[in-house]
């Protein structure tokens, strides 16, 4: 559960690129071809397809349908589930590895020392996408978003929220 | 070759015309019910409890059940026209 303060915006929510959900989709596209490849053999090979037969074919179909079905939902959960929220106040990161497995880690604008973006690769240039490093002062880690579309984007947001919050933060409206 | 043939495909139309067949693809029908309903139930809980803006979601929502209905609504009438 993500909670928001009382008085603080969501200015900002980043996904992976939606590249990366096709290539994960890709594989799952073959799966949904199989029965389309099954029953064309079939009817190559001269396969006597009575009516009961093509019950029995149409109910296979639909079984291997609703199966890749709830896989694609459950791969496309995880890709939509992992997000940073970037708020007037503060980044969020989080981090949607399966249905099973989440880290949520936030860090204060204020804390934000530099933003290293990474293009890297035919296809990224291509799409626009790449990966996005934040280092935050306090302590040594480094937070890093990969496969962000437009991150030259991003990282402009992230250094005005930062200028925007830095302003109030010595005006005092802050706190 | 023809009886090759013929005793590779005689096996199988005897198989889909055995009733016991029905019952056993009512079985397989009953076994992905529940674990698409055990999918469905753990998807929910993550769409409600994770996701940030409900109203993006009930679209995905709306999609996953009609598309499930669907595929559900075909397997139930596919097996009843088999088992007549």
């Amino acid at each position: 559960m993500i909670d928001i303060k009382p008085g603080e915006r969501v200015i900002f929510e980043v996904r992976r690129h939606w590249y990366v959900l096709l290539v994960e989709t890709l594989s799952l596209l073959l799966f949904f071809a199989v029965p389309f490849v099954a029953f064309i053999v079939l009817l190559v090979g001269g396969f006597p397809l009575s009516a009961k037969i093509i019950f029995l074919l149409v109910f296979l179909k639909a079984a291997w349908f609703l199966l890749g079905w709830i896989i694609f939902f459950v791969i496309w959960t995880n890709y939509y589930l992992d997000v940073w929220i970037i708020t007037d106040k503060r980044i969020i990161d989080i981090e949607q590895k399966h249905l099973f497995n989440r880290n949520i880690s936030e860090f204060g604008l204020d804390r934000v020392q530099d933003v290293t973006i990474e293009v890297s690769g035919f296809l990224p240039t291509l799409l626009h996408f790449g990966n996005i490093h934040v280092q935050t002062a306090g302590e040594t880690r480094l937070f890093i978003l990969k496969h962000v579309p437009r991150p030259d984007k991003v990282k402009d947001i992230i250094f005005k929220q930062q200028d925007e919050f830095m302003s109030s933060l010595r005006s005092g409206k802050q706190f | 070759m023809s009886n090759i043939k013929e005793g590779f495909f005689i096996p199988i139309e005897e198989a889909i015309l055995n009733p016991l067949t029905g019952v056993v693809l009512w079985i397989v029908f009953s076994i992905l019910f529940l674990l698409w309903a055990a999918m469905s139930v753990i998807l929910r809980y993550h769409w409600k409890s994770y996701s940030f803006e409900q109203k993006k979601i009930t679209r995905s929502k709306q999609v996953y059940f009609t598309g499930s209905f669907l595929f559900i609504a075909i397997m139930i009438f596919s097996l009843i026209f088999y088992s007549l």
